[in-house]
């Protein structure tokens, strides 16, 4: 039997047998998302850890990778020296990776240390009172966004298939995505939700 | 033959075994049913404040099966990992609460979203450590969209997350992020039997 055959025949007994579980995941992810798939990411003027303004509009036609970040989450600090290697190794392509910390109780002095510790290279943005986080609809760290060359949204969720924090997973969509907008080709899967810890917010009045 | 772990990472993967179609159809219905809401194997109901109990796996739909095994109770399902420090964190609070609840009246279990292959290395030694005297159960599945589907929620996979459901299973409501003891006594009080 084919891959192709198989994957067919997955797919209809899914829709046979996992109908109404189907139908529960599809409206949980778009009832999730602030942006869906295709549609123009909202730009975003944020300070740096070291306080330099950076603007969405910086990297225009570059494809952006907007990663939400913590320092306190273990499956965001799992998922740093891979995106370090990502962006090093796609930045001649084209590819922006930047950091954006939503969380109300990290200061930029501490991300600024980490990155430094960690090697980390990128811009990593500091989002006052989760505002961006809000924007998108981002809830987890890591939680990643990828924007095609016109802005819009190409890829949204998990960074890859981790179960672990300190282990890299099998399936690297985040790369896959990059990789399949370079070629022209369809990003899929576009969404997948990402294990790990929530925004910590600041309380709304 | 394949080890437990193997297993898991096969089934993790997507791989299923290759074996002819009928017998393909019959193992991925299976499976489907297995963690599509079907009555997978039941883990015992909740009775009384055993000091210690023995970690196992449970699928997703394992946990709504649970609930209805609990029915005529009020149920705290709470998802956390041990890899997750605000989990960590709340972990005394809600030993406080199963240690101060009514067992006749009330439930609570714990799912982690541990990577399954580690519950005997680290989620077993971890409720040893922390007394943890309520069920513990790590979820087999590695998808946040099964879990959020078999609670009734709108599960962004991030944890901690705390879920109550009535003593006729309804959803009552969802905490994101730490509870105190104080807040799920709290809750409790808005809850009809």
């Amino acid at each position: 039997m084919s891959g192709k055959f198989k994957a067919g025949v997955g797919v209809l007994v899914c829709a046979l047998a996992g109908g109404a579980v189907l139908a529960g995941v599809l409206q949980g992810r778009v009832a999730l998302a602030a942006v869906e798939i295709g549609q123009a990411v909202p730009a975003f003027e944020l300070p740096d850890v070291n306080g330099k303004t950076r603007k969405l509009s910086d990297f225009a036609g570059k494809i952006v990778v907007i990663e939400f970040c913590s320092l306190e989450c273990p499956f965001s600090r799992g998922a740093d020296p891979h995106l370090s290697a990502l962006a090093q190794k796609y930045a001649p392509q084209g590819v922006v990776v930047v950091g954006v910390d939503s969380h109300k109780s990290t200061t930029p002095e501490q991300i600024r240390k980490y990155a430094q510790e960690k090697g980390k290279t990128y811009p990593i943005l500091k989002d006052a009172e989760n505002k961006y986080a809000d924007l998108l609809g981002a809830k987890v760290t890591p939680e990643v966004f990828v924007l095609d060359k016109e802005g819009k949204l190409a890829y949204h969720g998990a960074f890859d298939d981790r179960k672990a924090p300190e282990e890299k997973g099998e399936t690297p969509y985040v790369e896959n995505a990059v990789k399949a907008l370079l070629e022209g080709k369809l990003v899929d899967p576009a969404t997948v939700k990402a294990w790990g810890c929530g925004i910590k917010r600041v309380e709304k009045q | 033959m394949k080890t437990v772990e193997e297993k898991l990472q096969d089934v993790r993967r997507g791989a299923l075994p290759r074996v002819p179609r009928p017998a393909f159809l019959l193992v991925l219905l299976g499976f489907l049913c297995a963690c599509g809401g079907q009555p997978p194997p039941a883990p015992a109901p909740e009775s009384g404040h055993a000091s210690q109990r023995a970690v196992s796996l449970i699928s997703a739909g394992g946990i709504g099966q649970w609930i209805k095994d609990n029915r005529g109770k009020a149920v705290f399902v709470n998802l956390w990992a041990t890899w997750c420090p605000p989990c960590v964190a709340e972990m005394p609070q809600l030993n406080a609460f199963h240690k101060s609840m009514d067992p006749g009246r009330v439930s609570l279990l714990a799912v982690s979203v541990d990577d399954p292959s580690r519950m005997e290395s680290t989620v077993a030694p971890f409720v040893k450590k922390h007394g943890l005297g309520f069920p513990v159960r790590v979820l087999d599945s590695t998808s946040p969209d099964e879990l959020g589907a078999a609670l009734g929620i709108e599960f962004s996979g991030a944890v901690p997350v705390t879920v109550l459901f009535s003593p006729a299973g309804e959803l009552v409501r969802t905490w994101e992020g730490e509870v105190t003891s104080e807040t799920l006594h709290a809750a409790l009080a808005g809850v009809k039997y």
